[in-house]
């Protein structure tokens, strides 16, 4: 986080500093950036023209950053809304939630019913076929588990209050619980 | 509507690697098995092939083009060079040489040298100088502090080829007849 600050305050500054400044944040974020898109289904070609839009708006857009939130979950948020765009933008006459990034017409039923072998098992394909339907909701838990996001974060990088945010996370954990039925039986054991 | 609640927190903490007093010992048996399953996702999913350091130079490029590369000084002297400029106009309307009078000079504005940033910086370095002797223009190299000068004489009229090489590096047409790179190491 401390590099994240340098990073935008060299962007802040201009000129040589600029530079340096968003390389530094290009090198830390745009693989994962670009991760992100392919996951959600974006050509390859799309993906690196929505990865260079995303600094673009970080430099544009960096005198606004207040610190309210960590810097990464300011461009998370970025990278999101670049991705929402993108979708109304290629099928605009497409039903979208935004709570998972996809058209709805796109969305299609788990189908994950075998338990599988073991509990570890079960839990590893029921959290598969959980991030399959709900690609985007597993980013954000992603976030949350490995990251040490904050609800604060998590609901900068949404652009949603606290409390929806604390209602957003609490559908993923249901919306996982559906699919962790089959595994019942083991976690019960 | 559903309400989050205690549990749901819980759950949440247990999936961040905590282990929350007093939670629900199937939450937390659930939160556990699930960040299992998570990181070894995580692991196993390899992030695409990517060329970063196109990518940058790519991107800087149109940082520039954008005019966002925000040149040292730009903004800030808006109104002095606004200032500046009414009175060079005033200036040449007086003194501009009538017509038949010998012609008069044209002074071009100095250009910095573009940077180009580089992991191995030699390599960038003698690619450059490759392609700019490949084309006919004599390179000059002048190594420097923390960077190495690259400069060529640019052509007056700009053939496709030239134009490629400039692509293939990631450079902008140079505004007068040099071409000025400074070869960084990528910070």
């Amino acid at each position: 986080m401390a590099d994240d600050q340098d990073a935008l305050n060299k962007i802040r500054q201009g000129g040589q500093l600029r530079v340096e400044g968003v390389s530094q944040l290009y090198h830390g974020y745009s693989r994962r950036f670009l991760a992100y898109f392919v996951k959600h289904r974006v050509s390859r070609e799309h993906a690196e023209d929505l990865v260079q839009d995303v600094f673009v708006s970080v430099v544009r857009h960096a005198q606004d950053f207040r610190g309210e939130t960590r810097i990464d979950a300011w461009m998370w948020a970025i990278v999101r809304n670049s991705l929402i765009d993108f979708f109304r933008r290629a099928r605009p006459e497409d039903p979208f939630d935004e709570d998972d990034l996809i058209a709805v017409a796109e969305a299609q039923p788990g189908s994950q019913r075998d338990a599988g072998a073991g509990l570890e098992d079960c839990v590893r394909r029921a959290y598969a076929a959980f991030t399959e339907a709900h690609r985007d909701r597993a980013e954000v838990l992603q976030r949350v588990a490995f990251e040490d996001w904050s609800i604060a974060d998590v609901a900068a990088m949404l652009k949603r209050t606290p409390g929806a945010t604390r209602e957003y996370l609490s559908q993923c954990r249901k919306k996982l619980r559906a699919f962790l039925e089959p595994c019942r039986d083991y976690l019960a054991g | 509507m559903h309400m989050p609640d205690r549990d749901d927190q819980d759950w949440m903490d247990a999936l961040a690697g905590n282990t929350p007093a007093g939670a629900d010992p199937l939450t937390i048996r659930e939160a556990k098995a699930v960040r299992q399953a998570m990181l070894e996702r995580r692991e196993r999913e390899a992030a695409p092939e990517f060329d970063a350091e196109s990518g940058l130079q790519r991107l800087l490029f149109r940082l520039r083009k954008e005019r966002l590369d925000g040149a040292r000084g730009a903004h800030r002297y808006v109104a002095l060079a606004l200032a500046a400029t009414i009175v060079l106009a005033v200036g040449l309307l007086l003194f501009l040489p009538k017509p038949g009078d010998e012609e008069r000079p044209v002074f071009r504005g100095a250009e910095g040298p573009q940077i180009l940033f580089a992991d191995d910086p030699v390599k960038a370095r003698d690619e450059l100088k490759h392609d700019l002797e490949a084309l006919g223009l004599a390179p000059r190299i002048t190594p420097q502090e923390d960077a190495t000068l690259v400069e060529a004489p640019w052509p007056e009229r700009v053939e496709e080829r030239h134009r490629a090489l400039l692509e293939r590096h990631y450079l902008r047409p140079p505004e007068s007849r040099t071409l000025s790179v400074e070869v960084r190491k990528r910070p």
